[in-house]
């Protein structure tokens, strides 16, 4: 038994990674961050930015209009969009990491 | 020239006795306390001195709650009463080139110097009443009636007065869904409908605390208490509205809900641009002084007195404490921002980190997503996304080996 890292890496040259109502799960996440028209602390059961996306009546929400986030580094467990745009993708796959 | 010529004269050439007992005020705040307070009563004094006349009414009133009740009321009144006179003090006949020849000596300031001290000593006991009555509509009066007062001091420039009646009309596209009306109502009007009006948005009821080094307020207006909704019911919060509001020095905003802590931290958070800020409690210090508001306390009744004079003086407040916040603007530039899920009162969130990422993890994997999904905490974003400089780290994604 040993891990096998899948590295997958794309947005190649001009062309940025882009996708659409992209949905991110992640437990660590850091970065320069600039939002626009932003709520902090509503029910998160009330959100509405991306239909169909809400948390659990009574918990701790934030949404924004825009987010600008420069040297993000987050720490993932799911991402899941409507639409991934992934121009010039690659997958290796590794034992040592990154 | 005798001795006593003298000092007549020269006490012509300044509002002597409006100085006299604002000096007297500012004595007699500062004996009182004796300790602690020592150097908050200096620091009046000298302000007193300094700025003049209706200042020195100003903070004469702000020492009823920062100082042991204005000096058990004699510094205040003091303060209030040499202000007013220093305010209605005009150059006597000696100087008859800043006064039209015709003018009787007492005339209208002497008037509005009479009539300031007592609106507002009224309004100040008004506000002790309102400490046990919430509808807070009679002082907001009382406030602008003496700002309107006929007066030539600049400092007394009638204020915008908000326009109140004025509905939330939500902007072009934005469906009007109560969860979305605060932020729309903070680029517009309606957030100056305060006090009785429901904001409209439902709030978390997760227990959240924001911690900063330092907090300024530009633009500051209590606008009173606010009903605001949430999933158990309506909870009393204290409703402010700024034009920014700028975090510094180690800010640290922690919700805790189902016993798990999220802990976002930045460097510095600015908000700009119509903020509406919703907090049961909001403590820390002021030149030095600790105060603390919560809905409906002394000090909020004062600054509800004052919500349109507060505007004009850029508010800076150290080791500032928020609880259970609300927060809308138009903008927020959050730097070096970082947000970490599980991080209990222990630190122990690296420990936490490797444990559910080692081999095994296939099993354990899945609840722990859904505590993550049920604890509400996916990020969502809509339109443009712009992710500059992204980069994977740690172990994005990990596969067990199917052999």
């Amino acid at each position: 038994m040993s891990a096998i890292l899948m590295i997958p890496s794309a947005g190649v040259g001009s062309t940025p990674v882009s996708a659409d109502n992209l949905v991110v799960d992640a437990d660590q996440l850091s970065g320069n961050a600039t939002f626009t028209n932003i709520a902090i602390g509503q029910d998160a059961g009330t959100l509405t930015e991306v239909p169909g996306t809400a948390g659990t009546s009574g918990g701790f929400g934030e949404q924004a209009d825009t987010i600008v986030i420069a040297n993000l580094r987050q720490h993932t467990w799911l991402t899941t969009a409507g639409t991934f745009t992934l121009p010039g993708l690659s997958l290796s796959f590794s034992r040592t990491g990154c | 020239m005798s001795r006593r010529a003298a000092f007549r004269r020269w006490r012509r050439a300044c509002p002597f006795w409006g100085g006299f007992l604002l000096l007297l005020a500012g004595i007699e705040l500062l004996l009182i306390p004796l300790s602690g307070i020592f150097i908050h009563g200096a620091v009046k004094l000298v302000v007193y001195i300094g700025i003049g006349g209706v200042f020195g009414v100003l903070l004469a009133v702000l020492s009823f709650i920062a100082s042991n009740f204005g000096g058990f009321f004699i510094g205040m009144l003091l303060g209030i009463i040499g202000g007013s006179m220093g305010f209605g003090w005009t150059p006597s006949a000696d100087q008859p080139a800043r006064r039209p020849p015709d003018q009787p000596r007492h005339g209208g300031r002497v008037m509005a110097a009479a009539v300031l001290p007592l609106l507002l000593a009224s309004s100040t006991l008004v506000g002790q009443n309102a400490a046990h009555d919430t509808t807070a509509q009679q002082q907001q009066d009382c406030i602008l009636w003496i700002l309107c007062l006929p007066s030539p001091a600049p400092s007394q420039a009638p204020s915008p007065t908000p326009a109140a009646t004025q509905p939330a009309s939500p902007g072009p596209g934005r469906t009007p869904q109560p969860s979305t009306s605060a932020r729309s109502a903070s680029g517009s009007q309606a957030r100056s409908k305060t006090a009785a009006g429901t904001p409209g948005v439902e709030a978390s009821t997760a227990t959240s605390v924001i911690v900063a080094g330092s907090a300024t307020l530009d633009g500051m207006s209590y606008q009173g208490t606010a009903q605001v909704p949430t999933a158990g019911g309506t909870v009393t919060m204290m409703k402010f509205t700024m034009s920014s509001l700028t975090l510094n020095g180690g800010v640290r905003a922690t919700v805790t809900q189902n016993d798990q802590a999220t802990v976002t931290s930045d460097s510095s958070l600015d908000f700009g641009g119509g903020v509406v800020l919703y907090a049961t409690g909001l403590s820390g210090r002021l030149l030095g002084i600790p105060i603390t508001l919560t809905p409906g306390n002394a000090v909020t009744v004062l600054l509800k007195l004052l919500n349109s004079l507060t505007p004009l003086v850029p508010v800076t407040m150290t080791n500032v404490t928020t609880d259970d916040f609300l927060v809308a603007s138009d903008s927020l530039q959050a730097n070096d921002l970082t947000i970490r899920l599980g991080m209990r009162c222990g630190g122990r969130q690296g420990r936490e980190e490797s444990s559910v990422t080692s081999p095994g993890a296939g099993k354990g994997r899945s609840p722990r997503r859904e505590e993550l999904l049920r604890e509400g905490l996916m990020s969502r974003h809509q339109g443009h996304v712009a992710l500059t400089g992204l980069a994977f780290t740690g172990k994005p994604v990990r596969w067990e080996s199917v052999r």
